[in-house]
């Protein structure tokens, strides 16, 4: 649901497959969407 | 004497759209990459033409015939005219884009069959289709299946309204294998297959020598068809001590990992879309030449295929560059029609209950609304005073 919510604001929203270690810069992407204390944050990449 | 009225007619199963349908398709095609788009995936035109050897790489005889071929007046070569994006985008991603990464590329465009596929098919459908190379795990197919989701619920139509066909071409390779058939052999079951004969199955069966235990799977394998709880049947009936006995401890058990396979997927689809009506088709195993696992397909409550796709991880072995891949295409114009056949059925049940429920509004079901002829436009109308200086403030009101 908050990748949906994500995309339909307009982001661009890339999920990384395992076992694929490609970096988010590489995707193109900034930001980075991350599990803190049971909470879902967008964060930028070098954070 | 020529008859006139032939002149303007269209080639069977060549189709022209007028502006209600032509705004919907395209209006439809613009959601569909910008939802693409937001998914990460990159956007690809491969060429209406193309050399036929290279066009034809990598596909089989089915999609030979489907091409139009025509002699190139340039290199007098040759062409041949799309039926399929599919191959074409394979080919850029291993012999243009060769990335390392995971590669998602999604695509329109008109595509041309040298027949339909059925009784009032087109032979000018509207491709769209999305891809995902270089994953080999079951993640991708789960991406790209609620992608293809994603698209049914762009057109219009609910997840109540739409049935995931989900099957999987290991379960019958992995058969194969064990009972070590032959190419022709192995034909002669898939065709029994497909025509769901059990007298067909019997006689391929009995011509290949098969074991017994190999017997009971095939023809089993022919009911394998319903909700998810097939799955579980399929285990009790293919994964038996017997034909477990057949299989070499050193080979893997394909049949024991397309089932578990397709039980990640129903279990990711029904997180996400709790209300799609799910079947499991073991008999479906279309493209078996081309595919190489999961197969999924969404339809309307109808059975009407909107999109289907599945796991093709040779292609890209045929273009010199082994990479895993999964995706999936439909046609935009069917799909905009069954939407709209949806959106009208919809409207035209509300109306009855409205009807029963006696607001007396009286409004009903509105015949001609469509996205092409809503009133929803600003007229200008002409006044041949308008000075110079008025038409700029017009167009930089309304424009600006």
């Amino acid at each position: 649901l908050k990748l949906q919510a994500l995309r339909q604001s307009g982001a661009r929203v890339i999920t990384a497959l395992p076992g694929d270690e490609t970096s988010a810069a590489a995707f193109g992407c900034s930001q980075l969407l991350t599990q803190r204390e049971g909470e879902w944050r967008v964060e930028p990449v070098h954070a | 004497m020529t008859d006139q009225s032939a002149t303007w007619q269209l080639p069977d199963g060549v189709d022209e759209l007028l502006p209600d349908d032509a705004w919907r398709v395209d209006q439809l095609r613009r959601q569909f990459t910008d939802s693409c788009h937001s998914c990460g995936f990159e956007l690809v035109m491969p060429p209406l033409i193309e050399y036929i050897d290279a066009l034809l790489t990598g596909t089989g005889e089915a999609t030979s015939l489907q091409t139009f071929k025509v002699i190139d007046q340039q290199s007098g070569r040759t062409l041949g005219v799309r039926a399929d994006m599919t191959p074409q985008v394979a080919r850029l991603d291993a012999h243009v884009l060769r990335q390392n990464a995971p590669t998602r590329l999604c695509y329109t465009g008109t595509v041309l069959r040298a027949r339909t596929d059925g009784f009032g098919g087109s032979r000018t459908p509207q491709q769209f289709g999305a891809e995902l190379f270089g994953s080999a795990g079951v993640a991708a197919d789960i991406e790209m299946i609620r992608l293809m989701l994603g698209t049914a619920r762009l057109a219009g139509l609910k997840d109540e309204q739409l049935i995931l066909d989900l099957g999987h071409v290991g379960v019958f390779q992995g058969l194969c294998a064990v009972a070590g058939l032959n190419d022709l052999q192995q034909e002669q079951v898939f065709k029994a297959m497909q025509l769901a004969s059990l007298p067909d199955m019997q006689q391929a069966l009995e011509a290949a020598n098969c074991a017994p235990e190999l017997n009971r799977a095939f023809v089993s394998l022919l009911e394998l068809c319903g909700g998810v709880d097939t799955l579980n049947l399929a285990r009790t009936r293919l994964l038996t001590q017997e034909l477990r006995g057949l299989i070499s401890p050193s080979s893997d058990n394909f049949i024991e990992s397309a089932l578990q396979t397709l039980e990640n997927v129903v279990a990711a689809v029904q997180l996400t879309h709790p209300n799609i009506r799910l079947v499991i088709d073991l008999t479906e195993i279309r493209g078996y030449h081309y595919h190489t696992g999961v197969l999924f397909a969404v339809l309307n409550d109808a059975g009407a295929v909107l999109a289907r796709g599945g796991r093709y991880d040779a292609i890209g072995k045929a273009f010199g560059r082994d990479r895993p891949a999964t995706g999936f295409s439909g046609d935009l114009t069917q799909l905009a029609q069954l939407a709209r056949a949806a959106a009208a059925a919809a409207a035209a049940a509300a109306a009855k209950i409205r009807a029963g429920a006696g607001s007396g509004s009286g409004s009903g079901a509105s015949n001609g609304s469509s996205a092409g002829d809503e009133a929803n436009g600003i007229f200008v109308p002409h006044n041949a005073n308008l000075t110079a200086d008025d038409e700029a403030a017009l167009w930089l009101k309304h424009c600006g």
